[in-house]
């Protein structure tokens, strides 16, 4: 193709497929095992997610991202900013699972887990329970508008929008803490407004994303907002779980009477395009592996009943691989599995340990910015810190200091109070070096800042600069 | 002042890529991969600093709670993110001139 055509392609297209306007798809509803498993997930998902926020732990709120305070609550454990080493290791962990699963299973997550999927899947519900199957859908989409279409048609959409709403209140409740934030909704719902302006704004602006994702945009959001339903092909290999259609014994497909009046063999697809009608992503799988495929298993369900009814065996629709639906070897154990696996579990190993083994202090030195140094006598430079010294323990903790390694050094430091668990306290240092051993007008200073938690000294080190005219 | 950027933009960016459905896709396609990775740069900046602090250091006075003050860097992200993925679009869509002299029969000759 040369260039001119490749551009025409690209832009007088406006009338073929890729610039189609986007046609509503109303699937049909499925039962079976893997809709069974969908459901499950869905509920656990959705349980976990509008649940955990009101759940307390030791007299606050379990899961809480406290952003004033900075301060990531995760029950037992608390994360501060320092703590953001974590959080990164967390997100390469997070992405490395999503390899090593889409190298395993294909799209596990898309299907079972993504909150795309599952909240489209409960705004289709609500959909189903206001305007019925996809046939009575069907109908009142044609319907003028009369009192039966206004009535389905606001019913869903309150049904929408609330639900929309709870889920921004809700995702807004896991960063202010929940319980007075319903307390504040309540006011402000009975016409005292109390609510702050940044959490009015994110409960409307998830709540509109939650509504537009999962009531209107739907399956466009994996067609053109997803980048991993781009890139997972590069993940997959002969040997990964798809799901597909066994083209070998399906095909050639024949509908109803042409069946028994072939003389040649027919196919055990029956071409009654069930499978088309349950897919949420609306494509034919007989066409083969599709990056629109979820992997939701929905055509899988649906086949099995029809095999079932015809009397044939299941699985002309099925999860399998690519090799063994070509009848060759299928490995499981393969090098990028094995490499992926080794790594997640090694990562995941280290993660832990190095969380358990956190320690309950920390401090941070910030010179005085005032002045470098001071000069007490001849023979003594004074210099000042500040030490915003972080309490992660659960008591009350009394800091000492001192100088490492430097004979002759004097610290004076004065922390007037204890420091409460979760708080950062500042305490200015102060500390005092004879000049004969000050080799350089900066000199390396290494302090050991230790605490008494749960009876036992517990102690960290920690570098800083000394300044001296030298 | 939307009407103003809308005549402006149609002498710059083909006809076609106006198109409702294309104009909104792209947009949307822009606005959504901008509010990710302004995502990630709140997240690592603000890991990195707080927000009151900041607002502290300002050279002129400035009186926001930290809450805003995430807000507005989340925001300021993301229109910067924005910005650079809108012109980088603009500049990768082939300058009417240009298609002009490639698709010589190109229906957007006639203006």
């Amino acid at each position: 193709m040369d260039i001119s055509n490749k551009i025409e392609h690209r832009f007088k297209d406006s009338d073929s497929n890729l610039y189609a306007s986007h046609e509503k798809i109303q699937t049909r509803e499925v039962k079976g095992l893997f809709q069974n498993l969908r459901t499950a997930m869905m509920v656990l998902l959705l349980g976990l997610y509008y649940g955990v926020a009101w759940i307390n732990w030791d007299g606050h709120q379990a899961v809480l991202f406290d952003l004033p305070e900075r301060q990531f609550h995760i029950f037992f454990l608390t994360f501060w900013p320092q703590d953001f080493f974590f959080l990164a290791w967390l997100l390469i962990m997070a992405a490395l699972s999503l390899f090593f699963f889409t190298a395993l299973a294909g799209r596990l997550w898309c299907g079972y887990a993504c909150p795309q999927t599952v909240w489209t899947e409960i705004f289709v519900w609500m959909e189903r329970l206001v305007e019925g199957d996809r046939n009575a859908q069907k109908k009142l989409d044609a319907m003028p508008w009369n009192a039966e279409k206004i009535r389905k048609r606001i019913g869903k959409q309150v049904l929408w929008v609330v639900f929309a709403l709870w889920t921004g209140f809700t995702l807004v409740g896991y960063f202010t803490p929940i319980r007075e934030l319903s307390v504040s909704v309540w006011d402000s719902l009975g016409g005292h407004y109390s609510l702050g302006p940044w959490e009015t704004f994110w409960i409307l602006f998830y709540g509109f994303a939650t509504y537009g994702n999962a009531g209107f945009l739907r399956e466009q959001v994996c067609l053109y907002m997803c980048p991993y339903a781009r890139f997972q092909s590069a993940m997959f290999d002969k040997d990964t779980l798809i799901i597909s259609y066994d083209e070998a014994r399906g095909e050639p497909r024949t509908k109803g009477k042409k069946r028994k009046q072939s003389e040649t063999r027919v196919g055990d697809c029956i071409d009654c395009t069930l499978c088309v009608q349950v897919c949420p992503t609306g494509i034919d799988i007989r066409d083969g592996l599709q990056y629109e495929c979820i992997g939701c298993a929905a055509c899988v369900d649906v086949c099995n009943q029809v095999m079932d009814k015809a009397g044939m065996d299941r699985g002309l629709i099925r999860y399998t691989t690519d090799h063994s639906l070509h009848h060759e070897k299928a490995h499981i154990l393969r090098p990028r599995i094995i490499v992926y696996g080794v790594l997640l579990a090694s990562l995941f190993v280290a993660f832990v340990v190095a969380i358990a083994m956190r320690s309950p202090i920390a401090a941070d030195i910030i010179r005085d910015r005032g002045a470098l140094y001071r000069v007490v006598d001849a023979e003594h430079i004074e210099n000042v810190y500040n030490f915003k010294v972080m309490n992660k323990s659960k008591e009350p903790l009394f800091y000492e200091f001192a100088v490492s390694g430097i004979e002759g050094a004097k610290i004076e430091a004065t922390q007037t109070q204890a420091i409460a668990p979760g708080e950062v306290g500042n305490v200015p240092v102060t500390v005092t070096l004879p000049v004969a051993i000050l080799e350089a007008a900066i000199a390396p200073i290494l302090f050991e800042i230790s605490a008494q938690v749960n009876g036992e000294t517990v102690s960290i080190e920690e570098k800083s600069k000394f300044f001296s005219p030298r | 002042m939307l009407r103003l950027i809308w005549t402006q933009l149609q002498k710059v960016v083909p006809e076609e890529e106006l198109e409702p459905r294309v104009f909104w896709r792209t947009y949307g396609v822009i606005a959504w991969v901008s509010f990710l990775f302004a995502g990630v740069a709140s997240m690592l900046f603000f890991a990195t600093f707080d927000p009151i602090e900041i607002i502290a250091l300002a050279t002129y006075p400035v009186t926001i709670s930290a809450m805003t003050g995430y807000a507005i860097g989340f925001f300021l992200f993301w229109i910067l993110c924005f910005c650079s993925t809108t012109l980088s679009c603009i500049l990768l869509a082939l300058p009417i001139s240009k298609r002009r002299k490639i698709l010589p029969e190109d229906e957007t000759d006639e203006d």
